[in-house]
């Protein structure tokens, strides 16, 4: 079943989305979110989902928790999902 | 030795006590196995030639002489290996592009940084190939270095990659080429607006240095390319499977053509986690048909080895005469060494995490330069980011004549607050380590004295989760013979045994564990970002609720009952409906185990775990400094840490990591720095010029671990490795400043800085 999620767009994503901040989709997981948000923003799907993975240099946040599995990745009812670029740890 | 547990684990009879740790035995006997010490039959010995310039196009390799010197049986260039493709591979905890990755091994076309490899050598003993280094004869055709982050960025620098275009996180790339690789931008309110409501606004540029992880193991590796096609990689790792990953892309093998066997290692802080020496190794015994051993000495690792990058930054922030911080604009530009991939992203994000600051501008810019390609290092990029801005909320509340700490509790982020980057906060432990810290002996004791004073700095970082596996058997003796794919820097081995002890029920000294090669046991991220004790735990508490109910499952066939009848209780009993004769049927996990070979077979637990949920980590430090005027020498009095370690396993493991932590962060805050000449010779490159903290530079750190168990874990872990890095840089800053009124604007804090700053008038 779709849910109803919010999506935050980074300041340095917004040319990708005339501007908008915050982005409402739905999706059982995030590639369908993506492929959601694609029909209005296919430049931001584009740049979000490449070669069938998250795209490069990027991750993607739930509820503020790093996904590390993909974009199979259920998504809860109202999550907030945010861009963020890849992190690593030492 | 099991110690007074916490209040927060006294619930447990496992979590929170100190038993011995398991890799003790073999390190203090020198029975441990590091890379170093491994011999195989036949083996050779390698040696790295390297450039000796910081920026040169390589017109030729002449490799003859070497190859014909008695003794040397293979020489290899970068012409040498398969050609990498222009696509990403997994570097553990990120993607990295192939062909950049081989060029760091060994260089194509162009040398990067002085110490920048560009051929190997195998040969029957180490001084032969020694020799046959000297005989290799490269051409190179100078070029101007560039050395300095804002000169790298500047339009006419010259460039070190003709191809790299800046981009933008939206993908766009700039039309001409440029050292600047990638930008950021995170906002959040109105910045303009921000500033507008301010009383105070204070504006500081911070420049830091590089700075080595200084593990004290130097980087090894040995391959053995078989006859058959497959190929054993021996190597000082912080996760085998990346090394298998990057090794197989770049020889392209399959990766079950690749075994990697992680040794003992000596430490790494996110240093071992790129690959350096595996290829070379792996290259040259599948050209001599022979096991070859590469080791680095300190020299090479420093010049050569990912340390963490040298920044400018600049961070402008205002607050209300009540201390309410309004706005903050923060910029930070990252070196990232010779290829792409600065940790600038993490240091964004974590740069104003503490607070609810309602109107943010972050900006973060990726830049290459003349000096190694760097490599995460604890908490990669968050010290340098929160070094600007606690350094300038600091100066705030001074400005402001208010308590350091009150002014951060009155802005602390709490549950429920977002940062600039999207990422909301759950149950956090930020404002309990402030107010632990405030009511802390050393904040409520008084300092006194000339020259001396005290200094305040928060820490916050991620923490992440991420892939891991443990594999449990259950022997007949009762005990547990556990395999885990991390390996174990800090301590890991015994907080995951921990945590499969505590789910069976059973003694620490019950479960052995083990780490092993990538053939045996399934895929486990790197040890790093603090993930290792909470996901790996996660996997060990799965594991062992595997093995809950296969021991149920057992006792239920044993017994003939319905299995749904029997329970495994947290006290290591497996109980079942009462007998025939209305006798409680009961058998310990000791007792089932010994009749499970005579009753259908041993038992496996098995766990391979994803973990997206992670538990955000904060710390608060508090430091007393002396400042010598003659010397301008900083001596650290006393230091304190507190820190939010979610639930702390084995108490003296997390008491050691937040010494450790804060030690190398006073080093990278007084003394570590990487020294250049103009022509971008790295004058340091020894331990004797490369000044880390010895004991005797720090007094016995003060730890408080505070203990907000995070939800988002069976047994409330944190990660506590990365952030006891972040504050000590800030919090001596404030202290210097208060003890002799100079506000530093550089890292590190060094004597001579502390001179030059107190001779012409510091800020």
């Amino acid at each position: 079943m779709a849910e109803s999620v919010s999506v935050l767009i980074p300041q340095s994503l917004r040319t990708l989305t005339n501007g908008a901040g915050v982005l409402s989709a739905e999706g059982h997981n995030l590639r369908a979110v993506i492929r959601d948000l694609g029909q209005r923003y296919p430049e931001l799907a584009q740049r979000l989902e490449q070669d069938g993975k998250i795209g490069r240099g990027l991750s993607l946040a739930i509820n503020g928790d790093v996904v590390s599995t993909g974009l199979i990745t259920k998504v809860p009812k109202d999550a907030e999902i945010a861009i963020v670029p890849q992190i690593s740890g030492g | 030795m099991v110690t007074a547990q916490s209040p927060e684990t006294e619930q447990y009879n496992v979590i929170g006590t100190r038993p011995i740790r398991p890799d003790g035995v073999d390190k203090v006997t020198g029975a441990a196995q590091y890379g170093a010490d491994l011999q195989l039959p036949g083996m050779l010995a390698g040696r790295v030639l390297r450039s000796p310039h910081a920026h040169a196009n390589i017109k030729s390799i002449d490799t003859s002489k070497a190859e014909a010197l008695d003794g040397v049986l293979a020489v290899v260039v970068n012409a040498d290996f398969p050609r990498a493709a222009d696509k990403d591979v997994d570097t553990g905890e990120g993607s990295a592009n192939l062909k950049w990755v081989l060029d760091n091994v060994i260089a194509s076309d162009k040398v990067l940084y002085k110490g920048h490899a560009v051929a190997a050598v195998a040969a029957t003993d180490h001084h032969i190939a020694e020799d046959a280094l000297e005989l290799i004869e490269v051409e190179y055709d100078l070029l101007t270095p560039v050395l300095d982050v804002r000169d790298a960025m500047v339009d006419g620098s010259p460039l070190l990659h003709d191809s790299l275009h800046t981009s933008e996180l939206d993908g766009s790339k700039s039309d001409s080429p440029s050292n600047t690789a990638s930008h950021l931008q995170f906002t959040k309110g109105e910045i303009d607006a921000g500033f507008d409501e301010a009383d105070v606004v204070i504006e500081r540029e911070f420049e830091t240095s590089m700075a080595h992880q200084g593990y004290i193991e130097t980087h090894n590796g040995t391959a053995y390319w078989r006859a058959d096609g497959t190929l054993d990689i021996y190597t000082s790792t912080q996760g085998a499977f990346p090394v298998r990953d990057q090794v197989s892309a770049l020889m392209q093998l399959s990766q079950s053509q690749v075994k990697v066997t992680p040794m003992e290692i000596g430490g790494g802080f996110g240093g071992k986690i790129p690959v350096y020496l595996e290829p070379l190794a792996a290259l040259l015994s599948q050209k001599t048909g022979r096991p070859v051993k590469l080791t680095m000495n300190r020299e090479e690792v420093l010049l050569a080895t990912g340390p963490t990058s040298g920044t400018y930054m600049r961070v402008r922030m205002g607050a209300k005469r009540d201390g309410t911080i309004t706005a903050a604009e923060v910029h930070l530009a990252f070196e990232a060494g010779a290829y792409p991939g600065s940790p600038v992203g993490a240091g964004a994000m974590c740069s104003l995490a503490p607070y609810d600051i309602p109107n943010q501008k972050i900006d973060g810019y990726d830049v290459v330069v003349n000096k190694p390609k760097t490599a995460a290092y604890r908490a990669p990029g968050a010290p340098q980011a929160e070094f600007a801005t606690e350094s300038v909320l600091n100066e705030l509340a001074e400005e402001l004549g208010l308590d350091p700490l009150e002014m951060r509790l009155s802005n602390a982020s709490v549950e429920g607050n977002t940062t600039a980057a999207g990422m909301p906060f759950g149950v956090i432990g930020n404002v309990d380590c402030m107010t632990a810290a405030q009511q802390s002996p050393h904040w409520q004791s008084e300092l006194e004295g000339p020259d001396r004073g005290r200094g305040v700095a928060q820490g916050f970082w991620f923490n992440i989760g991420f892939e891991s596996s443990a594999y449990g058997q259950v022997n007949g003796d009762g005990q547990v013979s556990l395999v885990l794919g991390s390996t174990d820097i800090g301590g890991t081995r015994a907080s995951i045994a921990m945590q499969l002890a505590e789910t069976l029920g059973i003694a620490a000294e019950d479960v052995h564990p083990q780490v092993v090669d990538t053939a045996s046991v399934g895929f486990t991220q790197v040890t790093g970002g603090s993930r290792t004790t909470f996901a790996g735990g996660w996997a060990a508490y799965e594991c062992a609720m595997d093995i809950r109910n296969q021991m149920a499952q057992r006792a239920a066939q044993i017994w003939e009952v319905d299995e749904d009848t029997v329970e495994y209780g947290d006290d290591a009993i497996i109980r079942g409906p009462a007998d025939e004769d209305g006798n409680p049927r009961e058998i310990s996990f000791k007792d089932l185990a010994a009749q499970l070979p005579t009753s259908g077979g041993h038992i496996v637990g098995r766990a391979d775990v994803n973990k997206t949920s992670s538990g955000p980590a904060f710390a608060t430090h508090i430091v007393d400094v002396e400042v010598d005027r003659d010397t301008g020498k900083v001596e650290i009095l006393r230091y304190t840490a507190v820190q939010d370690a979610g639930t702390a396993i084995h108490p003296a493991y997390v008491e050691g990591q937040m010494q450790g932590g804060v030690a190398q962060g006073v080093g990278m805050a007084l003394n570590e720095e990487y020294y250049y000449d103009e022509s971008g010779d790295l004058k340091n490159a020894s331990l004797l010029d490369y000044r880390m903290p010895t004991a005797l530079d720090l007094p016995m750190i003060e730890t408080n671990i505070v203990e907000v168990p995070n939800p988002g874990h069976p047994y409330g872990v944190r990660g506590v490795g990365e952030v006891p890095i972040i504050p000590p840089a800030p919090a001596v800053r404030a202290a210097i400043a208060n003890a002799i009124g100079v506000h530093m604007t550089e890292l590190p804090m060094s004597p001579r800085a502390i001179l030059e700053a107190t001779t012409l008038g510091g800020d």
